[in-house]
């Protein structure tokens, strides 16, 4: 064939493709769709129900103490109190306390210098405390005995109430506490008050450490 | 303060500390008896010796076993297996057991629902009170979304007297919501000014006060919160020519 016409061939053939790709069907319109329209993807989602438990939660403990309370300037004498706990997570607890102690100024008396009115007079001390565990293990008695156990520290505020003068005070303290059963704990705890006192003369920070001993209630 | 008053409220702190001791210790004695079982899902899960990730894993339950809870500690729960083996699970190990029919286990709210659905606050705050340093107590119940009452006790201990305030402050939360949110606030109550008994001519002092102030609170983490307030006190009659006292501390909270 001459080249003119295969040019012309092509051409045609060209054309031909070009229009059939301009020319479609019917564009899909546009108007809203009458009926349901089937989903292209069902996610299979899995509802399942969902239970509650109600479960005993114990996150409030009660305890007593008895221990040596060293008052600074005097003696050392025993003291007593009460505790409440709230374990807000598995490291901090919140800690509210009530220690009494009754002080005696026989020192002073003796070389005729009396402090007090009376003989004894009654030191009451009160705080509210934040305390962290810091070291969760266990403790071992023997060779059958294992219990749970931690050592934690406490820093706090308070109130020193002292031979008719009252005084804030801070606490700082640690101590170790062991659970013989899930319910029940034992505390051997340390701790120094600071507070400020004018009884002798000048107001001074005095440190009042005590040792203690105790037991708490989980419920 | 005189001792017998001080032995009275002793004595009454011990009474009502030993009632507070054995109802703990009768609530304990009452168990209860329907057990909810719950099976693993999991390959395993860890059972610990006591409430705390720094407690050794001492024993597995396996896929298809089944546990019951006992009861439970801040984040753990005391569970016991088919098999009578007691130990303690993390909430969110339990919460990927299933339940009897297959249901999903959760727990109530945790963190951000605690501290939107707030109600009660309980706390404790340390500052300055007019130079002196100041120890408060406090109570608050939130009524609504904006509003909080709160009762307050305040001690502040200075060289030359002891001042003591009860209050009942109304505040208001503008943006209750905000991880950290502003309060302003109206009080009114009494203040108690004690001097020194090593003073000449000390004069007691109690008197209806009322006060005004502004502060903030921020949550921390699970139930805690940091408060920081700032508030006047306005006397309504002198002590030592002074009728205003500044109070300004800094606390932290425990909420429900």
């Amino acid at each position: 064939m001459g080249t003119t016409l295969k040019l012309v061939l092509l051409l045609t053939a060209a054309v031909a493709c070009g229009g059939c790709s301009l020319w479609r069907g019917a564009a899909p319109s546009d108007e809203p769709v009458d009926g349901p329209v089937p989903a292209v993807i069902d996610p299979q989602l899995d509802r399942r129900d969902i239970i509650r438990p109600a479960v005993d939660t114990e996150d409030w403990e009660v305890g007593a103490f008895v221990g040596l309370l060293s008052v600074e300037d005097f003696g050392t004498e025993p003291v007593y109190g009460l505790r409440v706990a709230f374990h807000a997570t598995e490291d901090v607890f919140l800690e509210g306390r009530y220690a009494r102690a009754s002080v005696s100024d026989t020192s002073f008396r003796r070389i005729g210098a009396p402090l007090f009115e009376r003989e004894e007079e009654d030191l009451t001390a009160y705080d509210l405390s934040v305390g962290l565990m810091v070291l969760p293990g266990e403790v071992f008695l023997g060779t059958r005995w294992a219990r749970t156990s931690g050592v934690y520290v406490n820093f706090g505020v308070g109130r020193v109430e002292f031979a008719d003068r009252d005084s804030i005070s801070y606490v700082l303290g640690f101590g170790l506490k062991v659970l013989p059963t899930d319910w029940l704990s034992l505390r051997l705890e340390a701790r120094d008050t600071i507070f400020d006192s004018d009884l002798l003369g000048e107001n001074e920070w005095k440190h009042n450490f005590e040792i203690t001993l105790g037991f708490g209630v989980f419920f | 303060m005189s001792t017998n008053r001080s032995r009275a409220r002793g004595a009454l702190t011990l009474s009502l500390g030993c009632l507070l001791l054995a109802w703990s210790l009768a609530a304990r004695a009452a168990a209860d008896e329907s057990r909810l079982w719950l099976t693993v899902t999991q390959a395993y899960a860890e059972m610990r010796t006591g409430p705390g990730r720094g407690y050794p894993v001492f024993y597995i339950v396996e896929r298809s076993q089944t546990f019951t809870l006992l009861r439970g500690r801040t984040d753990w729960y005391l569970v016991e297996t088919a098999r009578g083996q007691r130990g303690w699970m993390h909430r969110l190990v339990v919460e990927t057991a299933a339940g009897p029919g297959g249901e999903r286990v959760m727990f109530g709210h945790t963190g951000h629902d605690q501290w939107l659905d707030r109600r009660v606050e309980l706390g404790f705050a340390a500052g300055d009170f007019d130079g002196d340093p100041v120890f408060s107590a406090r109570t608050g119940y939130r009524l609504g979304a904006h509003f909080v009452i709160e009762a307050q006790l305040s001690q502040a201990a200075g060289s030359f007297s002891s001042t003591t305030a009860y209050h009942a402050n109304l505040q208001i939360l503008p943006f209750p919501d905000q991880r950290i949110t502003p309060h302003f606030g109206i009080g009114v109550g009494r203040i108690r000014n004690e001097p020194r008994s090593t003073l000449v001519d000390a004069v007691k002092v109690e008197e209806w006060a009322g006060s005004a102030g502004l502060g903030a609170r921020a949550w921390l983490t699970r139930r805690f919160l940091v408060r920081t307030d700032l508030r006047q006190y306005v006397l309504t009659r002198d002590i030592d020519n002074n009728d205003a006292f500044t109070e300004m501390t800094l606390g932290f909270s425990v909420f429900f």
